[in-house]
Formats: C-alpha cells, sequence, structure tokens
C-alpha cells in the first residue's frame, strides 16, 4: 500500500469520469502537437517545392500567384510567354540555368508540365536533392511522358502505358477536351520528392506545342470540322510535326532561373540586381519563390496561430473539466478523506493525494496525446504525400511535445489545487457520522 | 514525537483527561475535569444519543479541538500536539471503529486494514504482514476481496481488524452496535472486547444501548459531563 495506490483506487473508482478527463486531456494535447506539427510541415513543404529556383518568371497576376502555378501547380497561367521572351531572358545574363516550362494539360486532374529534360536533371525539388527515376528514364522525343511518384500509383500508370492527355488542368479540365489522337507513352517514374512535383506529370515543350498547334490550326479552319470542341476526337488533325513549329506556336508559361553560386551556397550577390532588372519589364511577374512562400507562410501563420490559440483553449478546458470533476468527486469523497484522516493521513497529505490525481490524469492524458499526435501525423502524412504529393516528414517535434505535454501536466496538477485545498479544509468529526 | 512537556501526570494510564473542556456553537458543552482510564481497561461511555459520547472519543481522538484541557495517551498530550504530529499519532498509537465502520469502498479488505499502518510509516512488508495476521485472526480469510464484496459481518471484522493491527494503545468504538440487533451486538462486543484485549490496547466504546452496561466492569455516564443548551 502506498500513495500511489490509493490515488489509482480512487481514479478506478470514478473510472468513467477518469477516462473521459484524460480523454480530454489527450484530445487537447494531440489536437496542439498536431496543428504545431502540421504548421511546421507544411512550411517545409512549401519550401521544399520551390527547390533550388532563384527566379520564377511569368505572366501571372502576382508573383504569389506565379509561384503557386508555377511551382505548385495551382492553376494553368492563362497568359502565355513568347519563346522569343524565354530567349531574350535567357541570354539577358549568364544564368546557371535557365529552363522554360508550359503548363495547360493534364491527365485525369493530375497537371501536366511541359518542359525540357533539364528540367528533371538541374531543378532539385528539394535543394541538394534532385529528381530520381524509380522507374525509366527520361523522355527522349514526343509524346513521351514521365509521371512523378503520386500521379503514378494515383491513376496506376506503367512503364509502356499510353495515355490521353486533356485539356486545362485542375477543376478546368475535368469533361475538357481529350487529345486522343496523340496519345503519350509513360517511359518512365519518379521517385517520391514529398513535394507538389509528384503529383504532376512531364513531358517535353514539343509534345505540347504540337498538340495546341494542331487545336490552333483546326480552330482557325472550322469549315473543315463541325466547329465545336468535343471529347475523343475521332476526326483528321492537320498533322504538324517539330519543324512546322511557328514562334506563335512556341508559348511558355513559365522560366525558371537560377543564378550561379559559390559552392555549398544558396545565395547570390547578383540575385537582387537581376530581380530588380527583370522587374522592370512590365510585360511579365518576377518571383523569388522562397521569398513569396515565406510571405505566404507568414500569411497563413496568422491563420494558425489561430488554431493553436484554440487547442489551448481546449487544453485549459481540460484543466477546468478536471476542476469540476473533482470539486464534484470531493463532495461525494468527503468522508473517504474523513477516513483518511482518522486513519493518520495529515491535511497536507490528502491535499497532496488530490493534487496527485489530478497530475495523474494530466500524465496519463498527455501521455496519450502525445501518442495519438504521432500517430495522428504519422496517418495524415501518409495521407497526405500520397494525395498530394506533400510530404510531413517532420513528425512530431520532440521537442514541441515535451512542451506541450509539460503544460498539461502543469495545468491539470494546478487544476487538482481547489479540490485539494476542500480536502485539506475537510472537517473530520462532521464526515464520520453515519449517512441519515 | 513524544515531547517532554507533553508528559502524562502519571504516565502509567491508557488514557488521562484532564480539565477537559469543550463546546457547541449551539451551546452544549463538555467539561470533563478528570478521567482516567488505565492500560487495558475496558470502559463503556454511556449516555443517551446527543449526550456527547462521540465527542468525548473525538476528543480523546484528537479529531475535534478542545477549548481547554489535555487528553494524555501513554504519556502524551495528543491535544498540544501539532496538527500532523497529531494526525500521525492517532494513526499509530489509537485504533478507531464506527458504527458504520468507515472503510475505504474500492480497496480490498486487506488494503483497508494496511492503510492506517502505511500512514503510520510502516514498511510495506510489515503492512502486509500485519494486516494479514490480524485479518485472520479475527476470521476473515479472503483478504484480497473488495470490501464491497464482503457480508455486513465480515465488513465489521475488517474495520476491527484495521483498528488493531498496529498495535495500539487504546481502541475508541463509536456506537459499534448501534445498528446490529441484539445477538449480533452482543457477538460484535465479544469480538471488539477480545480483539482490544489481545491487542493489550485500553478500550473506549460508546453505546446509548443501557444492555451494554452489563458487558462492561467501568462503565461512564457522559451525562454528567455534559451541560445545557441543545443537546448534541
Amino acid at each position: 500500500m502506498n500513495d500511489m495506490r490509493i490515488v489509482i483506487r480512487s481514479l478506478r473508482e470514478r473510472s468513467l469520469a477518469s477516462t473521459v478527463t484524460v480523454g480530454m486531456v489527450a484530445v487537447a494535447v494531440a489536437l496542439l502537437l498536431v496543428l504545431l506539427s502540421m504548421r511546421q510541415a507544411a512550411s517545409d513543404a512549401f519550401r521544399r517545392g520551390t527547390g533550388n529556383v532563384h527566379l520564377l518568371v511569368s505572366a501571372d497576376a502576382s508573383p504569389l500567384v506565379a509561384v503557386l502555378n508555377g511551382l505548385f501547380y495551382a492553376n494553368a497561367p492563362a497568359n502565355p510567354i513568347t519563346y522569343a521572351k524565354f530567349s531574350e531572358i535567357r541570354d539577358s545574363f549568364p544564368w546557371l540555368w535557365a529552363i522554360p516550362t508550359q503548363l495547360g494539360d493534364s491527365y485525369r486532374g493530375s497537371p501536366v508540365l511541359a518542359a525540357p529534360n533539364s528540367f528533371l536533371a538541374d531543378f532539385e525539388p528539394s535543394a541538394g536533392q534532385p529528381f530520381a527515376f524509380a522507374r525509366g528514364r527520361a523522355v527522349a522525343k514526343e509524346f513521351e511522358v514521365v509521371a512523378g511518384s503520386v500521379a503514378a500509383s494515383e491513376h496506376g500508370l506503367e512503364i509502356g502505358q499510353r495515355i490521353a492527355m486533356t485539356h486545362g488542368a485542375g477543376a478546368a479540365s475535368v469533361g475538357g477536351h481529350e487529345h486522343t489522337d496523340h496519345p503519350y507513352e509513360v517511359v518512365g517514374i519518379l521517385a517520391s520528392t514529398g513535394s507538389a512535383h509528384d503529383r504532376a506529370l512531364f513531358t517535353n515543350l514539343e509534345s505540347s506545342w504540337i498538340i495546341h498547334a494542331e487545336d490552333r490550326r483546326e480552330r482557325a479552319a472550322p469549315e473543315e470540322h463541325d466547329g465545336a470542341h468535343h471529347r475523343g476526337h475521332d476526326h483528321e488533325h492537320e498533322h504538324v510535326d517539330a519543324a512546322d513549329l511557328t514562334d506563335e506556336d512556341r508559348l511558355v508559361t513559365g522560366i525558371l532561373l537560377r543564378i550561379p553560386t559559390r559552392p555549398g551556397s544558396d545565395a547570390s550577390a547578383s540575385l537582387a540586381s537581376q530581380f530588380d532588372r527583370l522587374r522592370r519589364d512590365t510585360s511579365i511577374t518576377v518571383a523569388q519563390p522562397a521569398q513569396q512562400i515565406g510571405r505566404l507562410m507568414a500569411i497563413v501563420g496568422d491563420i494558425d496561430w489561430l488554431f493553436i490559440a484554440m487547442g489551448v483553449v481546449v487544453l485549459a478546458s481540460s484543466a477546468l473539466s478536471i476542476l469540476l470533476a473533482m470539486i464534484s468527486s470531493m463532495e461525494l469523497r468527503r468522508r473517504q478523506v474523513a477516513i483518511l484522516r482518522v486513519l493518520g493521513a495529515s491535511a497536507w497529505r490528502v491535499f497532496a493525494l488530490a493534487v496527485t490525481e489530478s497530475t495523474a490524469i494530466g500524465i496519463a492524458g498527455a501521455v496519450a496525446g502525445c501518442a495519438i499526435a504521432i500517430v495522428g501525423c504519422s496517418l495524415a502524412s501518409t495521407m497526405l504525400e500520397g494525395r498530394i504529393g506533400i510530404s510531413l516528414s517532420s513528425g512530431v517535434d520532440p521537442r514541441s511535445c515535451a512542451e506541450v505535454a509539460i503544460g498539461a501536466v502543469v495545468l491539470c496538477a494546478f487544476a487538482g489545487v481547489i479540490p485539494a485545498v476542500k480536502a485539506y479544509r475537510t472537517t473530520i468529526a462532521d464526515h464520520l457520522r453515519p449517512i441519515a | 514525537m513524544h515531547a517532554p512537556s507533553f508528559a502524562s501526570p502519571s504516565g502509567a494510564s491508557g488514557i488521562e483527561i484532564h480539565g477537559l473542556e469543550f463546546a457547541y456553537p449551539s451551546g452544549f458543552r463538555l467539561v470533563v475535569d478528570s478521567l482516567t482510564i488505565a492500560r487495558g481497561e475496558q470502559v463503556l461511555l454511556a449516555g443517551s444519543s446527543g449526550s456527547g459520547k462521540s465527542t468525548l472519543l473525538h476528543l480523546a481522538a484528537g479529531i475535534e479541538r478542545s477549548v481547554r484541557g489535555s487528553v494524555f495517551i501513554e504519556g502524551t498530550d495528543i491535544l498540544a500536539l501539532s496538527g500532523a504530529s497529531r494526525d500521525l499519532f492517532r494513526g499509530r498509537r489509537i485504533g478507531m471503529i464506527f458504527q458504520t465502520f468507515n472503510l475505504l469502498h474500492g480497496f480490498t479488505a486487506i488494503e483497508n486494514v494496511m492503510m492506517p499502518l502505511m500512514l503510520s510509516g510502516f514498511s510495506a512488508s510489515e503492512q502486509r504482514s500485519r494486516a494479514r495476521d490480524a485479518l485472520s485472526r479475527l476470521g476473515i480469510e479472503r483478504h484480497e476481496a473488495s470490501v464491497d464484496a464482503l457480508s455486513v459481518g465480515q465488513q465489521q471484522r475488517v474495520a476491527v481488524a484495521r483498528a488493531i493491527a498496529g498495535g495500539p494503545a487504546v481502541v475508541l468504538a463509536d456506537e459499534p452496535t448501534a445498528s446490529l440487533d441484539a445477538v449480533n451486538a452482543s457477538a460484535a462486543i465479544d469480538l471488539i472486547k477480545e480483539a482490544a484485549h489481545n491487542a493489550g490496547a485500553s478500550l473506549i466504546l460508546t453505546s446509548h444501548d443501557p444492555a451494554m452496561r452489563s458487558r462492561f466492569e467501568r462503565v461512564v455516564d457522559v451525562s454528567r459531563y455534559a451541560s445545557s443548551g441543545a443537546t448534541r
């Protein structure tokens, strides 16, 4: 027999109330930890997605939209940039690399990015971690496609499979025009990068240019057709190949730029000056992706502090419920306290027993909450990586776990003080008399 | 724990009460000029309901605080001890038995008996061996049964075992037979008297039942210590 056994027996006597209270603390702790983890993970995932790009050029309305469209595939950019403009920008500075991209088609909702092979070779979705092939190879000729890991698993893509792209991206592609006359062959599947790029498929610019050139020429000669776009063309297109492409066909929606840096460094003194120089061209939008994501996280940060505040309120309300549950049970347990006093327990000892009881609830709740958070984050990570390609690799930070758990235990211990004072003040004689 | 200033005038008695005065806000007063109970003596505190029997017992146990006076148990003035010391002394040297037993529900029989031993600082092994011994002596075999699963008679035996397990100097029994019929009351008195005797403890037992007077060699009528106002 020891004091801890008295506390455990007391909790077991009120097993339902104890379980509910422990559950409330656990939920509050888990909620707080998951919010903290998600906040960090989302920040990490966004920063990872921008990779090693220094500047992104597009014709989008704002730099943030340019980044969300160009690197996170939020929407297909509405306004193109001519290849001549790309060439002008490429030749205006000794970039380490300049990669033109075109986003406009999709496969069953997954975005299709058209870009030269240098995109998969030079662009690193997470700085220092280039793309890698899980199976297959890079695009070697027109109408070949490489699938990101999530896109491949989501659509069950295999090497050698032939697929038809749809005009438009995201929701805009639903019910859209399918390029069935130009099926793509899947030639490679990428390993997971933990970024939004895992959701995409990659082909070369010429493939995209050719099918859009054919569409454009078809629209320009409507008398040859019924004039309407419809799903699954079964009519003859005017055949176009790479040699037939004109400047009007060679359109891009984004340009990824990287400035040469010293080995081991991502910073460049030229970045600010090149950024300012390009911004003077009002026909394009220039973004520093890392900076834009920083701004986005600052905006989102204000919102997630609100969620964290809600988590703290839930935790405080759990402590309040412990307080109320213990005050309520203390009224019923006055006799037990009086008996313990008669048997030799000092007033301070019953005070300590009451505080220990609430602390035990706090410890049990904190441990359960941490376990729920770890499992929950793991499940959420698996789900998010599988569905949207965002990897929450950071999981539950052990330091956050310790801080939240300690906070919960301290809060619960304080919640036990008022019932403990009631126990301390229990008059023995009054509560030993037979119950009428 | 036994401070010299608390020493009993005689030092040989089980309990010595001197100049004890207690008052309830209702006006009920209890004044005991002198009452000495020898070591091992068994005394019945008699009196009608509300005459102050339980109050005197609670004063003797240090549960109620007197206005003035002293209660010496084995030479220690329990009323002069500080709160925590008084609680500890009560746990170690005083065994208490109540009308409704006041067992701790949710605990087993042996845990109920071990409780005062734990609170008095006995080692875990000593707690268990003393509790087993006390329960066995009183005929309780289901040591690990919850007290809620025991019969009323068995619960009373557990209560008696709890009172004597620590080897108390005094056993205070507050109306232990009040809710029992005559046959069971007689058996309960026998049980408590024998247990206190075997433990070498003085016994003070309160009862409003006149039939109990014949069971004790010494009977103290508490009514003579009580005075006016409302009764208790």
